[in-house]
């Protein structure tokens, strides 16, 4: 398996689908599958169409995202596309939804409609899958779990949520050439050497622990039976920062909450804003009665976990690695800002400098943290190493 | 001294520990509700801990293996039937099967079971699948056995709720099938507490009153679908039903919330709870309004065609009695023979007794035929009389007789009109009739007698088609009655006809006898040559003799042109003033010589002049007959001729003491060829008195006769002294036959 990536800067869909199709085409013989991963500036429907035009019968699918990247390049507006190749894969794509009406349904959905397009799995081959959930439509912690119970045990799980530049309007999902809203899309991989992944975010606990007393899907409305509000602002205050409701989402870009895994790990959840009634929104679900912490991420170990996710990817799979995928949180690169451009560094130094990488900044990351079945993760980097 | 970094990471684990132990224990709580699938819970478990499968078994009581919940296992393989548990000797434990799922393939798997312990049953067991051994602080082991604890406790909960709410689904099912039973059935059902308040209303009930369940539930049912007049007994007829006493089956009326009634058929039974109590009364119905209305209407119409067939076969009856009756009147110049046949036939069909009184003329009639049937004999084994009817009676043949109308009595009046009676227990009594019909015999607007049926007391009771068919029966017998008594008067009048040609002929042979005599006396004479020398005398004689027996022909010949013209309505009258007393002392002169030759006195009292206007010949004529028939019938005894009068009438009396005429031939003497005596001894066409009639009415004036046979007769005149049109006619003193 190998990819080859093409990118464009344009601004224009049809010269942006151009450039990138034909940079990603030069010299590829028979490609397999595309995956096309752009920022939110175009006009989704217009681009697929002109993407469309230009991979011809090539299968593709992907997402609209904040930013992508082809090796250590970061676009904040354009399109890149990675064409994969090679005869050691088998590939399907799926899509469910609506997710803002039934999640759960549309995760089983999405993977059912992918491995059913997938042919019968040659022996010791293994499975993988991309799920790209629109992560502004529904709850994309249930979108995973029902892609899980869908899939069940045994597979590789990577992926991200579909978003924009944090504004939060609409994003889009691609598949076989048209752009949908409200869905998900999954990507099933049957490959002969198994996938790497790799998942870290390098968050640390800040705070003590406190119990979610009372939750509400993605909404935390009382920890330690205070406001959530009030819990995070006693936090930061404890540590002698200062915080209201104005300048929480600043803070709260730098202080995401941890979830407790049994192994010492923490699943992240990323806070959005404060409700009027003291209680805090976020990306993904918070479970009632866990005991949850305040973290906090210093530039160091933000680069530092991703340079291990990309290493974990890469000792996962065996062999020359034939490109990788990264699923990158956007927040991280509003927490790192330009250092963001280091943080795709140590993913290629990681992975290898030859090695062809494309990526996008993320609404969440889908990946099984330390193994087991999959999560919807926040701030979170997921890498995976494509073997050769 | 101890490691800060050591015990920074101890407490973490702890926090960790504690963090996932609590989320946990909260996520089982929604293993309580059944309805909330075990997988969430798994897929918690599974998130926190790490695992790449986790599996919640449960076996039944068969040994059957179910997945309860499951994480990390595709759809697929959820559809994997686990193989049957094999038995095992011991105390119940995990259950140890071979599952057939792919996941749990992958080499290298570790898997911690955890049996939930479940007591006295077999295990439910908590399998989690981790893809190596995990990195889990050791505490980890003992969380989720503690776990399986929860799990325990949520399974006993959940199965205990889902059996309660199996319960309760059974138990709504049960009564939705009772509901929907009772819906569907045609049947109205209504369940009632002993008190009679609703308690069950099903649809059936609901389409038929109009009301809905909820706006009756509750309510005593004779308050409100009950017609106010069968409330009371119908709560009462209740009260009995609820004791547990009473009917079972019954019928009444409910109102609907329209306000019509409907006929239901209810059959009731109680139902007793475990004391043995009455707890309901169940009732179920049968509207049978339409029923009971289509048998009603078929009975009427079943009625109304017995009716009709009894209509028609009494209609065929009558037409057969009339046939018949018509056949006996028609076939025989005897009437009243015919008419005691007609009433035998009638009372074999139509009545058990029938009389038929027949006038004779005047006020007096004759029963001719009474009739009685079997059964009307049988009721009077001894003796039963009928009195003939009494003219003056208000009801019954009498009345009919005297009024010439009919009478019908359909039902329920005195049967004493009919007077008939039978010796009772030592008294007689009236035989009852149960209903009567009396008709006239009417033919040609006059009654010749009635008819009178009747009916006893049990039989069918005499309708208006009978009414008719008596009366067409009389009509028929009235025809057949004047046909035959008009052939008797043609038979007589043909006889009166026969006698008057030979009387006419005998009157006028004698003056042409006479005639020829004279006539071959004078013509011998001549051929002889003797004529010349015959004595005067002689000829003058026979001359005389021809002239007197010339004028007595030429009167008789008028005689019969008199009554030819009358009666063919041409005599012609000439009015003009005449004094009836001079006339009168004429004519008396002119029969001066043939009183001379009776030796018959004439007083004459016609002294005073009685002027009018008459025709003075006609006016001759009149006198000239009744004086003629006095000299005739008078037996040389005196006449007196009177004539009187007043400013309007004037009045001419004749008066002889001759043979007189006997009463019952009054009426006969003024027709054509009638006389009152025999021709033999009194000569004459017997037209006299017919002309004199006939000329005195045509003169706006009357005659009439006062006579006894032997006594002589009164002959009296009167006419009006300013001619026919001055006074009203005058009414014949009687009348000449139908």
């Amino acid at each position: 398996m190998r990819i080859q990536i093409g990118k464009s800067r344009s601004a224009d869909c049809i010269a942006a689908a151009r450039e990138a199709s034909q940079e990603a085409l030069r010299g590829a013989d028979a490609p397999t599958f595309a995956l096309v991963l752009c920022t939110d500036q175009y006009d989704a429907v217009a681009l697929a169409s002109a993407v469309r035009d230009q991979l011809g019968a090539i299968p593709w699918a992907g997402c609209c995202a904040a930013g992508v990247f082809a090796g250590t390049e970061l676009l904040l507006q354009g399109l890149v596309i990675a064409l994969f190749r090679g005869d050691d894969f088998r590939v399907g794509v799926g899509m469910g939804g609506p997710v803002s009406v039934s999640p759960r349904a549309a995760g089983r959905a999405a993977v059912a409609e992918a491995v059913g397009r997938l042919p019968p799995k040659p022996p010791g081959y293994r499975r993988t899958l991309f799920v790209l959930p629109d992560a502004l439509s529904g709850n994309s912690t249930e979108v995973v779990r029902g892609a899980q119970q869908e899939a069940g045990a045994g597979i590789r799980w990577a992926g991200g949520g579909a978003g924009n530049n944090l504004r939060f309007v609409k994003t889009a999902q691609f598949m076989q050439g048209h752009a949908y809203e409200d869905q998900v899309v999954v990507i099933a991989f049957d490959a002969r050497e198994p996938f790497g992944v790799g998942i870290q975010h390098g968050w640390s606990p800040y705070g003590p622990p406190s119990q979610v007393t009372k939750a509400r899907g993605s909404t935390a409305v009382e920890l330690d039976y205070e406001r959530a509000f009030d819990v995070y602002r006693h936090t930061a205050e404890s540590r002698g920062d200062a915080l209201d409701a104005r300048s929480f989402p600043r803070f709260a870009m730098t202080h995401p909450l941890g979830i407790p895994q049994a192994n010492g790990e923490f699943v992240i959840r990323d806070p959005l804003s404060v409700e009027p009634d003291g209680s805090v929104r976020f990306i993904a679900e918070v479970p009632d009665g866990s005991l949850v912490r305040v973290m906090e991420g210093r530039r160091r170990d933000l680069l530092d976990a991703a340079g291990s996710a990309a290493t974990l990817a890469r000792e996962a799979t065996s062999g020359t690695l034939g490109g990788a995928v990264v699923f990158d949180c956007v927040s991280r690169y509003l927490v790192l800002g330009e250092g963001v451009r280091e943080e795709l560094s140590r993913f290629q130094d990681a992975l290898g400098e030859e090695v062809p990488l494309v990526g996008c900044l993320t609404l969440g990351e889908v990946g099984a943290m330390g193994g087991g079945v999959p999560q919807f993760h926040n701030k979170t980097a997921v890498v995976v190493a494509l073997p050769g | 001294m101890a490691d800060p970094d050591a015990d920074h990471k101890l407490t973490e684990e702890r926090l960790a520990l504690l963090s996932v132990l609590q989320e946990l224990t909260v996520a089982a709580l929604d293993l309580l509700n059944p309805y909330k699938p075990a997988d969430d819970f798994l897929d918690r478990v599974a998130e926190r801990l790490g695992c790449a499968v986790a599996l919640w078994l449960q076996p039944d009581a068969r040994g059957q293996v179910g997945l309860l919940g499951a994480s990390g296992l595709s759809s697929a393989s959820r559809q994997l039937p686990i193989p049957a548990l094999p038995p095992r000797p011991g105390p119940p434990g995990p259950p140890r099967v071979d599952l057939p799922y792919p996941e749990l393939a992958s080499p290298g798997l570790v898997r911690w079971s955890v049996p939930i312990d479940d007591a006295g049953a077999p295990s439910s067991m908590l399998l989690l699948y981790f893809d190596r051994e995990p990195h889990l602080p050791r505490q980890y082991r003992g969380m989720v056995e503690r776990l399986g604890g929860v799990l325990h406790t949520a399974l006993v909960h959940r199965q205990l709720f889902a059996r309660t709410l199996d319960s309760e689904r059974a138990l709504q099912h049960e009564r939705d099938f009772s509901s929907a039973v009772l819906d569907t059935a045609r049947a109205l059902v209504i369940v009632l507490d002993p008190q009679g308040r609703i308690v069950r209303f099903n649809r059936a009930c609901q389409e038929v009153t109009g009301y809905s369940f909820e706006e009756l539930r509750g309510a005593r049912f004779w308050t409100r679908l009950l017609p106010p007049d069968e409330a009371a007994r119908v709560e009462a007829h209740f009260a009995v039903l609820a004791s547990g006493r009473g009917f079972e089956q019954y019928e009444n009326d409910w109102v609907t919330r329209e306000g019509e009634r409907r006929l239901i058929a209810w059959s009731s039974n109680v139902l007793r709870g475990e004391s043995g109590a009455i707890e309901y009364v169940i009732s179920t119905g049968i509207d049978i309004t339409e029923h009971r209305r289509a048998e009603q209407e078929r009975d009427q119409t079943f009625q109304r065609e017995q009716q009709a067939r009894a209509r028609a076969e009494q209609q065929e009856g009558r037409s057969a009695l009339l046939a018949e009756a018509s056949g006996l009147l028609t076939g025989s110049l005897a009437p009243e023979d015919a008419l005691r046949s007609v009433a035998e036939l009638t009372v074999e069909r139509f009545a058990d007794w029938c009389a038929v009184d027949l006038l004779d003329g005047g006020h007096s009639f004759q029963r001719i035929a009474e009739a009685r049937s079997d059964v009307l004999r049988a009721t009077a084994p001894t003796r039963m009389y009928c009195a003939l009817p009494d003219l003056e009676a208000p009801h019954g043949p009498g009345r009919v007789l005297r009024l010439g109308e009919p009478e019908f009595c359909p039902e329920g009046c005195a049967s004493m009109s009919l007077g008939c009676v039978r010796d009772g227990q030592g008294l007689s009594e009236v035989v009852e009739f149960q209903s009567w019909i009396s008709v006239p015999l009417l033919a040609r607007e006059h009654a010749l007698g009635a008819l009178t049926l009747a009916r006893m007391k049990g039989g069918d009771r005499y309708g208006p088609a009978d009414f008719a068919l008596a009366q067409e029966l009389a009509r028929r017998a009235a025809m057949a009655l004047d046909n035959a008594r008009l052939y008797q008067q043609a038979q007589l009048a043909v006889g009166l006809r026969d006698e008057f040609l030979s009387i006419a002929s005998h009157e006028l042979k004698t003056p042409v006898t006479s005639l020829q005599l004279s006539v071959q006396g004078l013509m011998r004479l001549a051929r002889a040559g003797a004529l010349r020398t015959a004595p005067v005398e002689s000829v003058t004689h026979s001359l005389e003799v021809i002239e007197r027996q010339a004028k007595r022909m030429a009167k008789l010949v008028n005689t019969l042109l008199d009554v030819s013209r009358i009666h063919a309505g041409r005599l012609e009258l000439e009015f003009e003033e005449v004094d009836l007393a001079a006339l009168v002392r004429d004519v008396a002169a002119r029969f001066a010589p043939e009183l001379a030759t009776s030796g018959t006195r004439l007083q004459l009292h016609a002294d005073t002049a009685m002027p009018g206007v008459w025709d003075r010949s006609r006016l001759d004529q009149i006198v000239t007959n009744l004086l003629s028939n006095a000299i005739k019938y008078g037996e040389g005894r005196p006449i007196e001729v009177r004539v009187a009068g007043d400013a309007v009438t004037a009045r001419l009396e004749v008066r002889d003491q001759g043979i007189g005429i006997p009463a019952e031939r009054h009426t006969r003497i003024f027709r054509a060829f009638e006389r009152a005596v025999s021709s033999r001894h009194y000569g004459g066409l017997g037209l006299g008195l017919h002309i004199v009639n006939q000329l005195v009415e045509r003169l706006g004036g009357s005659v009439r006769v006062e006579s006894e046979a032997g006594q002589g007769a009164t002959f009296t005149v009167e006419l009006p002294r300013r001619g026919p049109h001055a006074a009203a006619p005058a009414e014949p003193n009687a009348r000449l036959g139908p």
